[in-house]
């Protein structure tokens, strides 16, 4: 058992704690994938015998218009739901309805063989997008990259085993009973799915590509601002277009020539078998190979080439033999090198706009295509009756046109490569450079040479995920490079692929030692396995001297979610030279990081340094859970940090609408707000009235001034928090720095506030407009301060040393300084009192 | 110069800073903040406080006597209680352009540019304060 393990982690590059999981999904794959590949062949089969393949273009059509409606349904299902409830329904759902179509069939029943046609199709599109998007929830990013393509095996590896199973046992149990075999085949998925735990604590409700984000028409637009992917569009258009002429003619030919139902479903399987054995090779021995020698232009061609000459045979020579070939052409490279093609193409698109549009584009392709490919099958067959003969030329013509489109497309490709390198807009993740082309390896290699740092430095970063082979001829040139950052990144980078160079003496030796652990920290980064080894080494380098190591190191810790580093993040934002980047490596802890941050902040015995940092981090979570835990801390802290919180609450109203802050919490802040306001007002008209020649008095009242402005502005930013901070801000702006338009800010305020905050606000504005003094004001002040009465210096004082810690200062200052007379002045006050 | 004199309050130096151009739009409380890095020194009569061409790393405010800053032997400014002199220390690390000499005793608050920033990193509110006053005296500069 010891030694299988070895060898699939040899073989694999697959860890021991990743072992099980990869099993486990790739089982699943294998099932779900035989089980559509098993339906397909019964459905195909029971169709074009019962109702006969004439129909199929209005069934094309019937999927066209289902699967719209179905991501419609879906998408709002699935908001409901977790992801694996979701699956299990749909497998539930599934077993039952396979059962059902079993029954049905047994009786000759015409609309239940369009239902199982739609049905078929719609299964296969909603698991392969299920097990994908649990797929991500299994594995975290960084073993996503390295494993899907290992665990994509197990989708081919099942239609070649559908395909086999299906040429086996249709003779032996009859295509019906096919299905009971799939019901079979998706209870196992079920008991796979009960294994399968997702790496996440939380599961995230999952989205359809077109559930969430931008609407259609902005999708659109985006697409249609790039010629790249316009041309994509148009080259996947066709392609489907040609999918449904191929299709047609193999299952049209196959019933002509096969007549007996079980044999038909035999024949459709055999070819299943050979088509995911072809495509399996290719995919291991010529996929690579092909498409960097000869590049991404050529990859695209293959496909179309081989169906152009399939389809001359076909109408030359029309027959089984030919029909088979075609259809083999096509799937073999379908689902291997074309695929890869396709992929790459999407590589200079920048990852916003390619996360935006990608699924859109499929889902978008698909649907039309499918059904104009369906219309002009019924205009070529319905209305011109044309033979399959002739029919295999006209989708020789368009296949012409796709290869157009696609030398057209391989040319784009490679300007649209070199404006993405410029632009810096192609991530490392995403560049598989084992499938990158000679001439795009060249345009990428030229950048190590380029002048300018920072093309350097990205074009290493590009170069992290590729093997140090390909560009060993520059690591000379770049270890010696004038810049030390790109020393650094370099070593980083052979340091992550542990290559013999870094034990060069031009390493060991280097002549900045920080360079080496800038590179240790950076290299952890790139291959982090969370062992004990790479803990300890990452802990030591976060307690680093150097800034800069200690720098990589906070970027590493967050990278990589280290846990045991979130104390000294959050203790490393009160280190100036640390601040950003222990900021934004705790922001990488996701939701995770809210309830310790609002720990910490709450903590009185924390460092003062500290919490002060810790409103803006929880600010740029820009997270509705961070909202409510800070609007919650609004006055429980201390004057400083509530201010702090405001801010922070602000800066994320103004960055992220979409966040509610709690209204009746902030009315009560307000109201609180409010009271120290006037608590203050009545103690500074007190003491503007009765003014003492000394200059920690005219301090005193200035402090005081700042107090009350400094209030005021805090009423606003709570104002800010339920209002538009927008009209807040302006209406703030224009009172207080634009006298002449503080009637009109004022008026608009009282337009737009709810009674209550309007009787609490626009009185104060009202006041301090007026500028003096006066009676009426002192009484307002006097009713609001709840019938605070200052009579003497002591009681002003008194309200002032409440207030904080710095007027209290003044105020004690001030009452050293009056000395006896002050004393005095108290000693009357008691023996009257 | 001497060593440091016997201490003034947070309130004392505040009352010493508020004068002061570049911490005009400050409020008292930052006043204080700065107070905190400010260090006190006593100079005799006659004392060097620096020369020109000296390392710039300090600003300076009298708190009692008088200074007078003179270039190449000439006389360009003289000042007394509540005035600063050396404040372009804070903001550049040229050498001083002027030597500053007590003209009495004197008490002194000296900031040094070290103290300062780190002051501003801790305290990011008064960084745009301090801007706006010296983003108001170079364009008087410019405008004079």
């Amino acid at each position: 058992m010891k030694s299988a393990e070895r060898l699939l982690e040899s073989l694999f590059d697959v860890r021991r704690n990743e072992l099980r999981r990869v099993l486990l999904m790739s089982a699943y794959l294998l099932l779900i994938i035989a089980a559509y590949s098993v339906t397909k062949a019964v459905r195909d089969s029971l169709f074009v015998t019962k109702i006969g393949p004439a129909q199929l273009p209005y069934v094309y059509l019937l999927i066209a218009a289902a699967m719209g409606l179905v991501s419609l349904v879906y998408s709002r299902a699935v908001q409901r739901i977790g992801l694996h409830g979701l699956i299990r329904t749909t497998m539930l759902i599934a077993i039952v309805n396979l059962v059902l179509f079993w029954m049905v069939f047994r009786r000759d029943s015409a609309p239940w063989f369009y239902v199982l046609y739609v049905w078929v199709s719609l299964f296969g599109a909603i698991t392969a997008s299920q097990f994908w998007l649990l797929a991500t929830h299994v594995f975290n990013p960084r073993e996503a990259r390295r494993l899907f393509s290992r665990i994509g095996l197990g989708g081919i590896l099942g239609g070649v085993f559908g395909g086999a199973l299906t040429n086996r046992m249709a003779h032996w149990l009859g295509t019906e009973s096919l299905l009971l075999v799939c019901a079979g085949m998706m209870t196992a998925t079920i008991v796979i799915l009960q294994r399968v735990r997702p790496h996440e604590a939380v599961t995230p409700k999952p989205k359809l590509p077109e559930s969430g984000g931008e609407p259609r028409t902005a999708l659109f637009q985006q697409v249609r601002q790039s010629r790249q992917l316009v041309m994509m569009v148009l080259l996947m258009s066709i392609a489907v277009v040609v999918e449904a002429f191929i299709d047609y003619e193999y299952k049209v030919i196959a019933k002509q020539t096969i007549a007996s139902k079980d044999h038909l479903t035999a024949f459709f399987g055999s070819i299943t078998f050979y088509v995911g054995i072809f495509a399996l090779f290719f995919q291991l021995l010529f996929t690579n190979r092909i498409l960097k020698r000869f590049g991404v232009g050529v990859g695209i061609q293959l496909l179309p080439a081989g169906l152009f000459i399939a389809f001359v045979a076909l109408g030359v020579q029309p027959g089984l033999w030919t029909a088979a070939v075609l259809q083999l052409i096509d799937g073999a490279f379908s689902y291997s090198i074309h695929r890869s093609g396709m992929e790459l193409l999407y590589l200079p698109i920048a990852p916003e706009t390619r996360n935006a549009v990608k699924g859109f584009i499929d889902t978008f392709v698909d649907r039309t295509g499918r059904a104009l490919g369906a219309l002009l099958l019924l205009l070529f067959t319905g209305v011109l009756a044309v033979s399959i003969s002739s029919l295999s030329f006209v989708a020789a013509g368009l296949v012409v046109v796709w290869m157009v489109l696609a030398l057209a497309v391989g040319r784009q490709y490679m300007d649209s490569f070199r404006r993405a390198l410029e632009r810096k807009t192609i991530e490392p993740e995403a560049l598989e450079l084992r499938n990158v082309d000679a001439a795009t390896m060249r345009t990428l290699l030229g950048l190590l040479s380029s002048s300018d740092e920072r093309q350097v430095l990205y074009a290493l970063d590009l170069l992290s995920n590729s093997h140090p082979d390909r560009w060993r001829d520059h690591i000379n040139l770049l270890i010696q490079h004038r810049s030390a950052a790109v020393r650094a990144r370099t070593i980083a980078v052979l340091a992550g692929w542990n290559d013999p160079a870094i034990a060069r003496e031009e390493f060991i030796n280097h002549p900045d030692y920080d360079t080496a652990r800038i590179a240790t920290a950076v290299a952890l980064r790139l291959h982090w396995t969370d062992g004990n080894r790479g803990r300890e080494l990452l802990n030591r380098l976060l307690a680093d001297s150097s800034p800069a190591v200690a720098r990589e190191a906070i970027a590493t810790a967050g990278i990589v979610g280290h846990v045991e580093a979130i104390s000294f993040l959050i203790e490393a934002l009160a280190n100036r030279r640390l601040r950003r980047d222990a900021r934004q490596a705790l922001l990488k802890f996701g939701d995770s990081i809210i309830p310790v941050l609002i720990r910490r902040l709450a903590d009185r015995s924390e460092e003062p340094a500290i919490r002060k940092r810790i409103p803006k981090t929880l600010a740029l979570t820009g997270n509705q859970a961070a909202a409510d835990a800070l609007i919650r801390q609004v006055h429980r802290l201390n004057y400083h940090l509530d201010y702090a919180v405001l801010k922070a609450l602000n800066r994320m109203r103004v960055n992220w609408p979409e966040i509610i802050v709690d209204r009746d919490l902030v009315g009560a802040a307000i109201d609180r707000e409010r009271e120290e306001h006037d608590n203050l007002g009545v103690a500074h008209a007190w003491l503007t009235a009765h003014r003492v020649e000394r200059p920690a008095f005219s301090l005193l009242i200035r402090a005081v001034e700042e107090r009350l402005e400094q209030r005021l502005e805090r009423i606003f930013r709570l104002v800010g928090m339920i209002y538009s901070p927008h009209d807040i801000y302006s209406v703030y702006y224009n009172c207080r720095l634009k006298p002449a338009l503080r009637p009109a800010a004022i008026e608009f305020l009282d337009n737009i506030l709810d009674a209550e905050l309007k009787l609490a606000i626009v009185p104060l504005l009202e006041a301090e407009g007026s500028g003096a003094e006066n009676e009426s004001r002192k009484t307002e002040l006097f009713r609001r301060s709840g019938g605070r009465l200052i009579t003497s210096l002591e009681d002003a004082l008194q309200v002032v040393e409440s207030a904080d810690p710095w007027l209290a200062t003044i105020a004690n200052e001030l009452q050293t300084q009056l000395g006896e007379e002050f004393d005095d002045s108290r000693e009357r006050r008691l023996i009257r009192g | 110069m001497t060593a440091e004199s016997a201490g003034l309050s947070a309130v004392d130096k505040v009352l010493c800073l508020q004068h002061v151009d570049v911490f005009k739009y400050t409020t008292t409380e930052m006043l204080a903040y700065i107070g905190s890095i400010a260090h006190q020194h006593n100079a005799q009569k006659g004392n060097v406080i620096f020369a020109e061409d000296d390392l710039s790393d300090a600003m300076y405010v009298v708190v009692s006597g008088r200074v007078r800053l003179d270039k190449a032997g000439q006389e360009i400014l003289n000042v007394g209680p509540g005035q600063s002199f050396g404040t372009w220390a804070l903001f550049d690390n040229q050498p001083r352009v002027m030597t500053a000499t007590a003209v009495e005793n004197v008490h002194l608050l000296k900031i040094r540019s070290e103290d300062f920033y780190d002051l501003l990193s801790d305290h990011d509110e008064v960084t745009p304060v301090i801007f706006r006053a010296v983003i108001e005296r170079v364009s008087r500069l410019i405008g004079d």
